[in-house]
């Protein structure tokens, strides 16, 4: 037999519904293994009114247990006499059997007497009583709320509930609403109970009403995209189906059906992004558009299950778009008539964060920053122009009205005023990029002013941000800083531009104001770990990452010395010269930290001179890391050769200091490459 | 039908003279299609009367949302079973619009009803209001938009939605949860209608300002003056000093009344403090720590008075 448990509540939010119906399954599988129920196929399914739980094939009750009770050692079992001992019986009688069917079994601590017991199963329709308000209560959302006495906590107000197992109401009663065989119909209707006959009549019955509810999500986005389409080819183009305004849909109505209306022309002069946000966010219509993905003045808006007095209706949806759309070109030409130079006027009375001054103060450091990049990255003075230009309006927009309603438009609103005034390509571009790259994978600003402008406000925004004591930690990170800090070092190795992370700090935090709670120190380990994970996605391994890590040379050039490493490492005698670097830096840490000059007229013993001179023969740094790794293979023999034949702790304490200053030396000379220390021992097929 | 009327902004005295348009605007009237903003008012008054409802007049204060009302405040409060609905009309310094902009407004209107303990079938008592003011739920687009309000400066927050008639929100619907700080048991629901949205869509106006009030006077007629000068006051004559010794003296007036168990004045002068602030705010003179601290302050106000009312309530209830 089916069993179904339907919990029909008050409108849920439309982003509840999908997580409350994943929980619902998962849970439900758990509490009926824990209950020994068996079933065929379980699924969920459900609307914003009707979270709703289908089990196939339920066992009538459930599997039959068997276990083996452990009881007193054996020797108990038996008295002298030959009878059963009281233990032994109060063992049986605890279990429920008779003294002769008790068994002995070795134990690793010798024969114990043992009781094989049966615990029969329980019939499902009873365990269903617990196990659906157990399921119910299990429920979290990212939301809760009380609203009866009994203060069960759940998204919205549970009114009804349904609870079959076959055609039988199973009984219960949960924050005042008892279960039973009633299903209700569209919620602007009267609340005639549909009443359900048995669980696999459930969608049917719900389906065959005069107004169809569809309760299962697949078929209602279906639904939704035959009717919309329905309406689009009427008007000869298609709509703009953007998967979020889709899944909100689908997941705010029970039955949706589109309806399509027109848009005044006058709004089409607003900026494609704008009208669309508005359409989408605002009121919830899907834009129209033509085969160019050009908008068309159309809207599509959709009604829950009803399509009676459409015309009236549409004339509703009009009036509100347009009052919508009105306020949008109000907003948009009165920034326009401001301009770029009027908003950022505004930005003095606008704060950054606490302590970092107004965001006029930001452009004017992210101003200095960009032109600082610009020189040592040697752009054109007329690239530098256009980025200084982009610099100084780049946070404009911000005090706009369109961004002060539609805060996702920063940056392309000012891209948009740029444009508007006529302001370089190279300028409205920049400022429409500056806030890319919006998440970890997504696109970086294309143009190389943009990236130069977004690079700077990134950076300013994180020095910042440490230097008031704002570090993010654990899960806390509510300004997004390690977005920030990825975006900034994406955009640095895109460009291939020869940055290190110290200078970034340097010349991100050389305008900032003064402040006690400076953190500002542990910003170039917060880049690093940023370049880090952008080094293990390349599968670089740990210790390599470790080796090549260096605030002081171009972040690109620290990508390419880890592929480097990783290749020079398939050399045994790279390998044996890490292990060697491993020794010697073990050697050192035990040693005082003062070490006296290397004195070459102490050395007593060939190895050592030998050593010396292979330090002293390296050829000199040339920028070139591959060459360098292999020029330090030369040291593989005379660094064996030292271990092996010289005691570092010779009994004269003067030999003895000497002789860890020439380890010292050619650990400086190691590390000037590469932490080679922090290399593990590669196994036989390792790198191979 | 209903379109024709919406071409004719003053229909009253012409039809008067023309019988088949009478006719037909009686026909409208009697199925409740079109309805004044008086009517409307009215009907829902009478509709929840018949739910039970107290209908309470007016809180005579200025106050920035229905919240405010000491019914919805301190009914909230206390376990004792509340059902009162009623007209608030809301201040709103910063929104006016020197009644140029006929779609904002200083000074509106909001219809509330308060209800504890929340019934079971409250959002199908919601639905049939909206019956009773002609607009049926079924051949319109009702939609339940996720949206749960919160107070800063009452220190209060609740779970529910805003309702969109065809689009248009016309009602917020919340399970109040927090009320100056506390908890709430048993909960309480309130349903706030906006009174002009409704009028605007009942009678297909495209403006606040062409609402009919009655069937001779438009909404404009009665408001349009009140926009004018209370713009100029609240944005450039409202005396920044005076306001700023308002809010002082209201707080402190408060605290004292809290001392000596006086709750009901000592909320007014919160409620003061909370007016005088927003038209500060109207005013520019804010900054944005300014703000912060202010609402900060009302909302202590406001714990101070719950604290108190619910103290004497128990009280009262342990000598019965």
């Amino acid at each position: 037999m089916n069993a179904l448990l339907q919990i029909g509540t008050e409108h849920l939010p439309a982003r509840f519904l999908r997580p409350a119906l994943e929980q619902l399954k998962e849970n439900a599988i758990k509490i009926l293994a824990e209950n020994h129920l068996k079933y065929n196929k379980l699924e969920t399914y459900g609307t914003y009114k009707k979270l709703v739980l289908e089990i196939q094939d339920l066992a009538p009750s459930s599997e039959d247990i068997k276990k083996e009770i452990k009881g007193p050692p054996a020797k108990l079992l038996k008295g002298s006499d030959g009878k059963f001992t009281q233990q032994a019986l109060g063992f049986a009688a605890k279990n429920d059997i008779k003294a002769e069917n008790l068994i002995v079994k070795e134990t690793e601590k010798g024969p114990f007497i043992f009781a094989d017991i049966k615990i029969k199963g329980i019939k499902t329709e009873k365990l269903l009583i617990t196990i659906f308000p157990e399921l119910i209560k299990s429920l979290n959302f990212a939301k809760n709320m009380v609203w009866e006495d009994s203060c069960l906590r759940f998204a919205r107000p549970i009114r009804s509930i349904i609870a079959l197992y076959g055609s039988k109401i199973i009984k219960f009663e949960i924050a005042g609403v008892k279960s039973s065989n009633k299903a209700y119909g569209l919620s602007s209707f009267k609340q005639t109970p549909i009443v359900i006959k048995s669980p696999e009549q459930y969608k049917d019955a719900l389906k065959n009403q005069i107004h169809p509810i569809l309760v299962d999500i697949e078929e209602r986005k279906k639904a939704l995209l035959r009717s919309i389409e329905g309406c689009t080819r009427a008007l000869g183009f298609s709509a703009d189906l953007d998967e979020d305004l889709i899944n909100e849909t689908v997941n705010f109505t029970e039955h949706p059906i589109a309806l399509a209306g027109d848009m005044s022309l006058s709004f089409m002069k607003l900026p494609k992004k704008l009208l669309t946000t508005v359409l989408k966010t605002q009121i919830k219509m899907f834009p129209v558009i033509n085969k160019k993905g050009e908008l068309q003045p159309h809207f599509i808006a959709v009604r829950d299950g009803v399509s009676v007095n459409q015309e009236e209706v549409k004339t509703g949806f009009k009036n509100v778009m347009t009052a919508r759309l009105t306020d949008a070109v109000f907003f948009f030409e009165n920034d326009l008539k401001l301009g770029l130079d009027n908003l950022r006027k505004k930005l003095k009375h606008i704060n950054f964060i606490d302590g970092m001054g107004t965001m006029e103060d930001k452009t004017n450091r992210v101003k200095d920053l960009t032109a600082s990049l610009a020189k040592i990255l040697n752009f054109t003075n007329v690239d530098t122009e256009n980025a200084l230009e982009a610099a100084s309006y780049a946070y404009a927009d911000l005090a706009s009205s369109v961004v002060y309603e539609f805060t996702d438009l920063q940056g392309y609103m000012g891209g948009v005023y740029a444009k508007k005034e006529g302001r370089s390509p190279n300028v409205s571009t920049a400022l429409e990029e500056f806030y890319l790259p919006l998440s970890a994978n997504s696109e970086l600003p294309k143009t190389v002013i943009g990236a130069l402008v977004s690079l700077a406000g990134k950076l300013d925004t994180l020095a910042a941000n440490f230097k008031a004591g704002q570090v993010p930690s654990g899960s806390q990170d509510p300004f997004a800083l390690r977005r920030q800090a990825m975006g900034a070092i994406r955009i640095i190795l895109a460009n291939n531009w020869p940055l290190s992370i110290n200078k970034l700090v340097e010349l991100s935090s050389k305008n900032l104001p003064e402040n006690d709670n400076n953190h500002i120190a542990e910003l170039p380990e917060f880049l690093w770990q940023r370049l880090q994970n952008i080094l293990e996605e390349k599968q670089i391994k740990e210790d390599i990452i470790a080796a090549v890590k260096n605030f002081d040379i171009p972040l690109n050039k620290v990508l390419s010395n880890a592929e480097i490493l990783t290749e020079k490492l398939k050399s045994e005698t790279l390998q044996a010269v890490a292990e060697a670097a491993k020794r010697v830096s073990n050697i050192l840490k035990q040693a005082q930290q003062n070490l006296p000059d290397l004195n070459t007229s102490l050395f007593k013993e060939k190895e050592e001179i030998i050593l010396n001179k292979a330090v002293d023969n390296l050829p000199a740094k040339i920028n070139d890391f591959a060459v360098e790794l292999t020029n330090l293979s030369s040291l593989k023999q005379p660094i064996e050769d030292f271990f092996a034949k010289i005691m570092v702790n010779a009994k004269e304490q003067e030999i003895k200091l000497n002789r860890l200053a020439l380890l010292k030396k050619i650990k400086d000379i190691l590390s000037k490459t590469a932490n080679l220390e922090k290399l593990k021992k590669r196994g036989q097929n390792e790198n191979k | 039908m209903v379109e024709h009327w919406s071409e004719k902004p003053g229909v009253d005295s012409s039809i008067l003279s023309l019988g088949i348009s009478y006719s037909h605007f009686y026909l409208l009237k009697l199925y409740n299609v079109y309805m004044n903003f008086q009517d409307i008012i009215h009907n829902l008054q009478v509709y929840w009367k018949k739910q039970g409802c107290i209908v309470v007049q007016p809180y005579d204060l200025e106050k920035g949302a229905g919240t405010f009302n000491p019914f919805t405040f301190f009914g909230s409060l206390t376990p004792k079973p509340t059902s009162v609905c009623y007209v608030e009309p809301c201040r709103r310094p910063a929104d006016g619009r020197y009644g140029e902009n006929p779609n904002r407004l200083g000074k509106y209107y909001q219809f509330q009803v308060i209800l504890k303990p929340s019934p079971a079938n409250i959002q199908q008592l919601y639905l049939n209001s909206l019956k009773s003011i002609g607009l049926d739920p079924e051949i319109h687009d009702v939609r339940w938009i996720e949206d749960d309000w919160q107070s800063p400066t009452l220190g209060a927050s609740g779970v529910g939605w805003e309702i969109w008639l065809d689009g248009m929100e016309i009602t917020q619907f919340t399970y109040f949860q927090i009320m100056a700080g506390y908890t709430l048991k048993p909960i309480t629901v309130e349903i706030t209608y906006g009174l002009e949205r409704l009028a605007m869509y009942s009678q297909k106006k495209d403006t606040i300002f062409d609402i009919m009030w009655n069937d001779t006077t438009t909404y404009g007629e009665l408001v349009k003056e009140s926009e004018r000068q209370f713009s100029h006051y609240n944005f450039e004559e409202a005396n920044v000093t005076n306001l700023r010794r308002y809010v002082e003296e209201n707080e402190e007036e408060c605290r004292t009344l809290c001392k000596k168990g006086l709750y009901l004045p000592a909320y007014d002068c919160a409620m003061r403090v909370s007016h005088y602030f927003n038209t500060l705010e109207a005013r520019g003179a804010i900054s944005v720590s300014d703000r912060t601290n202010i609402i900060a302050k009302i909302r202590h106000l406001a714990k101070l008075c719950a604290g108190e009312y619910i103290k004497q309530h128990e009280e009262q209830e342990a000598t019965k």
